[in-house]
């Protein structure tokens, strides 16, 4: 079921200004250094409208991730992966059903890549076919945990394994032998050169290079209970769900570089053009890491039961609450 | 709810939160709060049970002994299947806690009787659930046995957990090793051991009182979640022994948590070829 889209805008009642404000401090992540000259320069300019849109997904979404015009949302529950249209107003546009357990998603813009618990398989859905067909099933040998999808591979963390495992996406194969990277490998991401993946057993993160599926060096010890990795900004950032902190680790040397108290349980992270935002499920709210200054800004609550974010292309800032079983985008 | 869309007027009405209509009765509360636990250990696949005991941090208490040196750990709960990763074990009392991954909402603690033991002779009820996908027909199985006077001499060779119970249970299957033992009250007087000793099976029961106790002393560590038990690596030996008379392909490396992980290539050489 979707939700029309609700307009902030200074005309609306007094109770909602305060929310406005909050609606502007997420245009400033959304829009950068020109809106907060525009909104911080001048008291008199209103903040920009910002526009909140709703859209039911099924039970337990867990996941975002964007292909062809589309979010795509793995439902936990229900286990199928929900498209919704990313226009106007968003509306769900259809449903696959997963068979495998709908846990995490990724995409590289085309194919839609599917991990879950039920049974030791990737699920590959390429939805410009819209049918059965489209789903492959790739067997994987071990847990797939997450999945993040490079320029060439597709890579899938193996949970209580401890390893990762490259596979193929042309001819939807596992390619070489699992890459041990630590205890527990929940998260993954893929840089410009290397493939970092987050071991949250151990704390630690590791560095695979992709070019001979190896570690390099010795793994970084992060924060406590590590949920989440994003690149950017020359750097790799670390959500540590068990002890409230952002590490920071420079991408180029693999050496830290910081430790940013953010507080609640940091359980999940999106870059922005400007910004690092970070998703405290404990508190449910949506924070922004200034890269150049580390320091921490209150974006939005979001209530309920968060477990995923991402960035649109709007732009836009997309949440899901399992709770619920809502998406929320939130955009100009 | 989204504080964004609460000014929104009305904006909140159309997408309503959806009451845990399950959780408001006893049988909702113990599908929410049973799971069943699939371990590939070795080249085999392992069923049993657990129950939640932390729904906020989807911890799970089972057996050791169905989880020890696993591979790959799924959970089937009333909600999901999802991952499992061993955050504690204590092959001494056979106890082992497992957190889901990813942590969702809709899973429900099961309450624990008030005095935490297990009366001998009075029936209870041993609870377990099929693994699998949720809604697929019934998934609760639930068996009636009797706890006995006396202590269990040992589950397997060299475990003998403290304050264990020798159980009446005519056809428990290693399958309810870790199954939550119920009382006429619906809530939670102990977890049940099966195990298998020289072809017979052996059953007891663990009493409530005895597991919290031991979840009492669970301590967040530097690193990993939990330093675990400070028998973390006591009856070990035992343990591997079991798993490897039973499991083909069982490796002891799989059972040591916080092994070692050697660079592969040297720190320093990152921009080789590059």
């Amino acid at each position: 079921m979707a939700r029309a889209g609700h307009v902030l805008s200074p005309q609306l009642p007094s109770g909602v200004r305060a929310r406005a404000l909050l609606g502007g401090l997420l245009a400033l992540l959304l829009l950068g250094p020109a809106a907060a000259v525009l909104l911080i320069g001048d008291d008199a300019a209103p903040p920009p409208p910002v526009r909140v849109d709703e859209v039911r997904v099924g039970t337990l979404p867990t996941d975002i991730a964007f292909a062809q015009g589309r979010a795509w949302v793995p439902s936990a529950g229900s286990d199928e992966l929900v498209a919704i249209d990313d226009r106007a107003n968003p509306a769900r546009a259809g449903s696959y059903r997963a068979r495998s357990g709908a846990l995490r998603v990724a995409s590289d813009g085309l194919t839609i890549w599917l991990a879950g618990a039920v049974g030791n398989s990737l699920t590959s859905v390429d939805p410009l076919f819209g049918s059965e067909a489209s789903r492959h099933s790739i067997p994987v040998g071990a847990d797939a945990v997450d999945v993040a999808v490079g320029p060439d591979a597709v890579w899938v963390s193996n949970g209580s394994r401890g390893t990762v495992t490259r596979v193929d996406p042309v001819t939807d194969r596992a390619l070489g032998p699992p890459i041990r990277t630590g205890r527990f490998p929940t998260a993954l991401a893929v840089g410009a050169h290397d493939v970092w993946v987050v071991n949250s057993g151990d704390g630690t993160l590791a560095r695979v290079d992709p070019r001979e599926n190896l570690v390099v060096g010795r793994r970084v010890p992060v924060g406590r209970d590590p949920q989440d990795v994003a690149i950017g900004f020359g750097s790799v950032w670390v959500a540590n769900r068990g002890d409230g902190t952002i590490s920071r680790i420079a991408e180029r040397t693999g050496r830290p570089q910081a430790s940013v108290r953010v507080g609640g349980a940091p359980s999940a992270l999106a870059v922005t053009t400007d910004a690092l935002v970070v998703l405290d499920s404990e508190r449910a709210r949506v924070l922004r890491l200034d890269p150049k200054t580390q320091r921490i800004t209150n974006v939005v609550e979001v209530g309920g039961f968060p477990t995923a974010l991402a960035v649109g292309e709007r732009p836009s800032l997309w949440t899901a609450d399992a709770r619920r079983g809502v998406v929320t985008r939130v955009s100009r | 709810m989204l504080l964004l869309t609460a000014g929104c007027g009305g904006s909140s009405d159309a997408v309503r939160s959806t009451p845990p209509a399950r959780a408001t009765t006893p049988a909702g509360r113990l599908d929410l709060g049973v799971v069943a636990i699939t371990a590939r250990i070795g080249r085999d696949a392992v069923e049993s049970a657990g129950v939640v005991v932390d729904s906020d941090r989807g911890l799970i208490a089972t057996t050791a002994h169905g989880v020890w040196g696993a591979r790959s750990v799924k959970v089937s709960t009333g909600i999901a299947v999802l991952h499992g990763r061993i955050v504690a074990r204590d092959a001494c009392d056979d106890l082992a806690v497992l957190e889901t991954q990813p942590r969702l909402p809709g899973l429900v603690a099961v309450q624990p009787s008030a005095d935490g033991t297990l009366v001998s002779g009075r029936p209870i009820v041993a609870v377990r659930r099929h693994s699998g996908l949720p809604s697929r027909g019934p998934e609760l199985v639930s068996q009636r046995v009797t706890v006995r006077s006396g202590g269990v001499r040992r589950l397997v060779r060299g475990v003998r957990p403290k304050g264990a119970i020798a159980l009446t249970a005519g056809a428990l299957p290693v399958a309810a090793s870790g199954a939550p033992l119920v009382g006429a009250d619906g809530r939670l007087a102990g977890l049940a051991l099966v195990a298998e000793r020289r072809h017979r099976t052996v059953r007891a029961a663990l009493p409530w009182g005895t597991i919290s106790a031991r979840l009492r002393e669970l301590r967040p560590g530097g690193r990993a979640q939990y330093v675990g038990w400070r028998h973390h690596y006591g009856c070990s030996e035992a343990l591997h022994r079991y798993q490897a008379a039973r499991h083909r392909g069982y490796r002891r490396g799989d059972a040591q948590l916080n092994a070692p992980v050697p660079a592969t290539r040297l720190a320093g050489t990152e921009d080789v070829d590059r």
